[in-house]
């Protein structure tokens, strides 16, 4: 057992650290439901991450060789960490700014009937999302508002649309959906 | 050591199976043929992966380690499953922060970014996607749901209105 008492604290720390990020998300959002999103969930990943890191030191601590559970700590567990906490931050996002869950929600509340055509555009179209979205990225401080233009503010999102839009060329060999 | 070369040389191969897969022809339903490639594809492999390590000289894995690997496998299988949907669609916020930041120009005024969401109709985009799948009926001009477990949205909503306690309808 005591052989494999650090393999078992290596196996579990990911897990642990994405239950406490959840664990602390939910708490953030209940203490603070104004905060944007993306600051919740970077806060809550960053005391995921601490109990990752204390895992490495228990793991090592409880038997294992500080090398190598430091190397597994950190190529391992970590990496596997911010998989499921990167799943969970989009999990949490689709409730937020996904167009389709937005969708199910109005005809959800529309009952058996439905909603007329005109009557969803009415109440969600391409501008009240536009709208929404610029209100959450200048809240956020991704985007500023200076004499009625929009300016970038905080890059943070532009690494992560670099990152998308050069996949998305490199499998797809496309820029976008709407301009094959 | 052993975890690692082993869990690198399965996403590894995957990876470069995913991609020369996509390159030859683009796949029906992108997503599930993802998730089946990653998961049924690891479980194949493993008994390669086995070999590889023994063959490098190091200690062969026990069944937790080999447990380390398949959770890695499935988280990265997870990321990279969500991360392949802004793939497929695009953004709408990223695509909104690529163009204000393109071009170098002294902001964006209100009616260029509405000229610019105008040629990307994300939400007749989403519609028609939906309906496509059979999980919307238009009939008449009105839309409505079908009958469809909606497993995934159920959960999203539940999580965002009871665990996170928000109340706005996002979107």
């Amino acid at each position: 057992m005591s052989e494999e008492l650090p393999q078992i604290i290596h196996l579990v720390a990911p897990v642990a650290g994405l239950a406490v990020m959840c664990g602390m998300h939910a708490m953030m959002c209940r203490m603070n439901p104004h905060a944007p999103l993306l600051n919740a969930l970077a806060g809550a990943g960053m005391v995921g991450l601490v109990v990752v890191f204390l895992a490495g030191v228990a793991a090592a601590w409880s038997g294992g060789d500080w090398l190598i559970s430091g190397l597994s700590a950190l190529l391992v567990d970590l990496p596997i960490y911010g998989c499921l906490a990167y799943g969970y931050a989009n999990f949490v996002n689709l409730g937020q700014s996904s167009v389709r869950v937005r969708i199910y929600r109005e005809l959800l509340d529309a009952g058996v009937t439905g909603v007329a055509g005109e009557a969803l555009r009415a109440t969600y179209d391409e501008q009240s999302m536009l709208q929404a979205r610029l209100e959450r990225l200048v809240a956020a401080g991704d985007l500023r508002l200076d004499a009625g233009r929009y300016m970038i503010g905080q890059r943070r999102l532009l690494v992560i649309a670099a990152v998308i839009f050069g996949l998305k060329r490199a499998i797809l060999g496309r820029r976008s959906e709407f301009m094959p | 050591m052993n975890v690692l070369l082993a869990l690198g040389l399965l996403l590894g191969v995957l990876f470069l199976v995913h991609l020369a897969w996509w390159r030859i022809r683009l796949p029906r339903r992108q997503r599930p043929a993802l998730l089946v490639l990653f998961l049924v594809g690891g479980v194949v492999l493993f008994p390669v992966a086995a070999w590889v390590v023994q063959a490098a000289g190091l200690q062969p894995l026990t069944w937790i380690q080999w447990l380390n690997v398949a959770m890695g496998v499935l988280a990265f299988t997870l990321a990279y499953v969500v991360t392949y949907s802004a793939l497929e669609a695009d953004s709408p916020t990223l695509s909104l922060l690529r163009y204000i930041s393109e071009g170098g120009r002294p902001g964006v005024g209100t009616e260029e970014l509405a000229a610019f969401i105008e040629k990307r109709p994300f939400v007749a985009a989403r519609l028609s996607a939906l309906m496509e799948e059979g999980m919307l009926i238009e009939e008449a001009g009105r839309y409505r749901l079908a009958v469809h477990p909606y497993r995934l949205f159920r959960l999203v909503l539940f999580h965002r209105e009871v665990v996170l306690c928000m109340r706005n309808h996002g979107g």
